[in-house]
């Protein structure tokens, strides 16, 4: 493979990851205004059971995905009715909450390690279909993961502007209290964002551990990289989220090609302190809103 | 006249500050009342408790002849009781007509939303020119011309209006108030709180002086003497905010 291809190939395929991971994140940061320290642990969780049904099932490895999604989204209803809900509305409410989805990420991690265990376990690879790109080739879970996290958060993206639902996410993500005197129920609303982004961590989970070995921590990486997307994105914005997913693969890749994998990350972050003072506007900040 | 609504010595506050202390009054089916009184005295508080956005500390709320307490605002909604706030910046992102249907929708009327959408046509002209604009770039008349038919297309049996003229110019304030006339013909009661006295003395049928979190003098809005008492009352309230 030649330097362009290989780097192009990455940064669709980490950019894919961390767009599934921030997409929901920012879905959440927007509506409820708090950042869920809790997300990465519910990628590794996702994953995990991915496995898990795939392996006492029998079923194909999409289908125990879909199952694993559907699961998950249902941990994720409980997720927000036990840490979210009892919290969020008392005054520095965002705070416990946030407090809160740091403790469900112990929480998580320490029940990963009991359930599994700690022998090291992998998903199958995604299909066996294959891409001819400019003399290199693409296939397997890479080439899933190029397709369908775009798919999946343009389709959410089209959920938000066309459908009903969509209509009382935005309206409560712009002004809260007015969406309230219009009998916007909040708590529906907090309830599907969370199921949503649940949701589209445990795919990412899934992709992830089918590329490398799962492990209770497999989450921290790409919960960082999907904070510093927030911050590079605006956080509250789908399309900034969009590009910034795209762009931090694009600087892990290039960095990752040219200086390697143990500095890629700093400089990441490095990029990240940059990016905050250039543009502070851009970390975890919308425009601002009425009470 | 029956009740519609009636509050009974509802204290509330933030902390430890306490804004309301005992209030009470009562807004009877098919009546206009207005809402006086100088800045900061609890009116827009006053409100807040009624819809359910903020927690009385004590007293009673009925609307309907059922109590109010520990209903969600959803729930207010739908039975009718429609609270268009103060100083609203509405949805910035989103087009007055979606943000009309909105409304229509998380109230239970989505059914019949292309019907009250004629009828805030007819009753704000200039929204209909203005239906595909984004709420956010609205001038401060015609969002609040929004603001008012959101709460129309609600179907409300009584809408609250807290200073829907709050910073319009005199000429925008009075095509607002010729609006809120044909408002008052859509709806069965109406609350009307705003700093312009003579609007809300001419668009009620009783009103109620605020001052200091309790209501201290009540009339009939076409008493010309009440008018002169009113004035004095809010410079002696004003006044006391000096000490
Ligand atoms: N969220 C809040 N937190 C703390 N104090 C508040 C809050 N909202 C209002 N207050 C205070 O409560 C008091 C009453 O405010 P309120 O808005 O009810 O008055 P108002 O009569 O509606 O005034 P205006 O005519 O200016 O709208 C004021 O002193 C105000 O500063
Ligand atoms: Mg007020």
């Amino acid at each position: 493979m030649s330097g362009i291809s290989v780097i192009a190939t990455s940064t669709l395929v980490l950019g894919g990851l961390y767009l599934l991971m921030a997409a929901g994140l920012t879905l959440i940061w927007s509506t409820l205004r708090v950042f869920n320290f809790g997300h990465g642990a519910l990628l590794m969780f996702g994953a995990y059971l991915t496995w898990t049904l795939l392996n006492t099932t029998g079923l194909p490895l999409i289908v125990s995905l879909a199952g694993a999604v559907v699961a998950m989204a249902a941990l994720g209803a409980v997720y927000e009715f036990l840490l979210v809900s009892p919290f969020i509305k008392r005054p520095n409410g965002d705070m416990l909450v946030m407090v809160a989805t740091l403790a469900a990420t112990m929480l998580l991690q320490s029940g990963a390690q009991l359930i599994w265990g700690p022998e090291l376990k992998q998903l199958p690879p995604f299909g066996g279909a294959r891409v001819d790109v400019a003399g290199s080739v693409v296939q397997g879970t890479q080439l899933v993961t190029i397709v369908l996290a775009p798919l999946l958060v343009g389709l959410l993206a089209l959920v938000l502007r066309r459908s009903s639902i969509g209509l009382t996410v935005r309206a409560l993500e712009q002004n809260r209290e007015h969406a309230q005197l219009l009998g916007i129920p909040p708590r529906r609303v907090y309830l599907f964002v969370v199921m949503v982004a649940v949701g589209f961590a445990t795919v990412a989970g899934a992709l992830l551990g089918s590329m490398q070995f799962m492990s209770p921590a497999m989450g921290s990486d790409p919960l960082l990289r999907a904070f510093v997307v927030l911050a590079f994105g605006g956080a509250g914005s789908l399309a900034g989220t969009i590009a910034g997913a795209y762009a931090i693969g694009l600087l892990e890749a290039v960095t990752t090609y040219y200086f390697g994998l143990s500095w890629s990350p700093v400089l990441v972050f490095l990029a990240m302190i940059v990016i905050m003072l250039v543009k502070p506007e851009g970390l975890l900040h919308t425009r601002v809103r009425s009470a | 006249m029956s009740d519609l609504l009636t509050v009974e010595n509802l204290t509330a506050g933030y902390g430890q500050a306490g804004v309301l202390r005992g209030i009470s009054l009562r807004v009877g089916e098919n009546e206009a009342v207005g809402l006086l009184g100088p800045n900061g005295h609890g009116k827009t508080t006053l409100l807040r408790c009624v819809s359910n956005l903020h927690r009385p500390t004590s007293g009673t709320i009925t609307f309907a002849g059922r109590s109010t307490a520990g209903r969600s605002p959803r729930d207010l909604v739908r039975s009718g009781l429609i609270h268009v706030p103060q100083g609203s910046r509405l949805f910035p992102q989103l087009t007055v007509e979606e943000a009309l249907r909105l409304s229509a929708a998380s109230s239970g009327h989505a059914g019949s939303w292309r019907d009250s959408l004629d009828r805030v046509y007819s009753v704000f002209p200039r929204l209909k020119e203005r239906r595909r604009q984004l709420t956010g770039t609205l001038s401060g008349g015609e969002r609040q011309m929004a603001s008012l038919g959101m709460g129309l297309m609600a179907q409300p049996t009584l809408l609250i209006l807290d200073e829907p003229t709050l910073g319009l110019s005199p000429k925008v304030k009075h095509e607002l108030s010729e609006c809120i006339v044909r408002v008052r013909a859509e709806v069965s009661s109406i609350i009307l709180v705003d700093g312009d006295m003579e609007l809300v003395l001419d668009l009620t049928d009783r009103y109620h002086v605020v001052l200091h979190g309790d209501v201290v003098d009540s009339g009939a809005s076409d008493d010309e003497r009440s008018r002169d008492e009113m004035m004095s009352l809010f410079l002696g309230g004003a006044a006391d905010e000096r000490h």
